[in-house]
């Protein structure tokens, strides 16, 4: 296996990428790309040591440190508002509540099924009816609540450094995300499966956001946090 | 570091593995890079590609003028230098 093909590798690389990240982008460039390829030959020589090999390379907090020693990092500079270690608790709870407006809102604008029974010469006759798309529309209408809080973190998460690109993105689409899998996945249970299918996609759909989000919150505000020690030592 | 580039180019695990062994030079292999980042900006090595034999080519660091005179300014200095603070260390700096 290659070496930037590992999974200990990647994370290694996504968490000095994203330590990196308030330098300069070509001083940044330089040092990933030395690292970079420092694992692929290492691991190249040594494939069943990866653990090890990226044991000499040392934490990425320590060549980050080394980075900023070299380049000036931002230890030098004063801290920026978008920068404190405030930041990353205040999305998190944007993010959180935005979520929770989401689920609230969902529920209140939640898709109606109809069911009608007739009997007819005795026989009953159940139809079961569902405004195709309401989920979507029920979604977005939820959406519109959520925006606000939405914009909110997304203004702070941008101005902020503490955060790679690719962790950027994913604040960002956290919310909308979960809409359309609150939105789409009933809707696509129902064109499959019918009555069935609507329980199932809107039950995954909101255990899915219930989840995940949190869980992803969570692991982008230790991220965070933990680009605020790094800057502040 | 200029001075295991001396004998012409390495590229960086090599480089790694000279310094790093023991932890005393390099606090880990890792904080290599960043040192030869900064080394190239100031103009004491440069790099270059070349091919290797398995994989892709690696990025190849050699000493340029400046870096082979800045080596060699050392390499004059350090005797008088390490002498001076073996000195102090063995005597406690009284003549």
């Amino acid at each position: 296996m290659n070496a930037t093909e590992h999974p200990e590798v990647i994370r290694y690389l996504d968490a000095l990428t994203s330590l990196l990240t308030p330098l300069d982008p070509a001083d940044r460039a330089e040092v990933l790309a030395g690292v970079r390829e420092h694992l692929e030959a290492a691991v190249a020589e040594r494939p069943t040591e990866v653990a090890q090999v990226l044991a000499e390379l040392g934490p990425p907090e320590s060549v980050a440190r080394a980075a900023y020693a070299e380049h000036g990092g931002p230890a030098a500079e004063p801290t920026r508002a978008a920068d404190r270690a405030a930041v990353p608790v205040v999305v998190a709870l944007l993010q959180l509540l935005g979520l929770l407006i989401l689920l609230l809102s969902y529920v209140a604008f939640a898709p109606v099924v109809t069911t009608t029974s007739e009997e007819v010469n005795g026989v009953v006759s159940t139809e079961v009816f569902y405004p195709a798309g309401a989920a979507i529309l029920g979604a977005l209408a939820a959406g519109v609540f959520a925006l606000p809080l939405w914009l909110a973190a997304a203004v702070l998460v941008g101005l902020s450094g503490l955060w790679s690109r690719r962790e950027k993105l994913l604040w960002m689409v956290l919310l909308p995300g979960s809409a359309a899998l609150l939105g789409g996945l009933p809707d696509l249970g129902w064109q499959l499966l019918g009555e069935t299918g609507l329980t199932i996609g809107a039950l995954t759909g909101t255990v899915l956001v219930v989840v995940a989000v949190p869980l992803l919150v969570w692991r982008l505000t230790a991220r965070g946090r933990e680009q605020c020690r790094i800057h502040h030592t | 570091m200029l001075a295991t580039l001396a004998d012409g180019s390495r590229y960086g695990l090599d480089l790694a593995r000279s310094l790093g062994g023991d932890g005393l030079l390099l606090a880990s292999e890792g904080t290599l890079y960043p040192l030869l980042a900064r080394l190239r900006k100031a103009g004491m090595v440069s790099t270059i590609w070349q091919e290797s034999a398995e994989g892709p080519p690696r990025r190849y660091y050699e000493l340029t003028s400046s870096g082979r005179e800045a080596l060699d300014t050392f390499v004059g200095v350090w005797p008088r230098f390490r002498n001076a603070v073996d000195d102090i260390v063995e005597t406690g700096g009284t003549p």
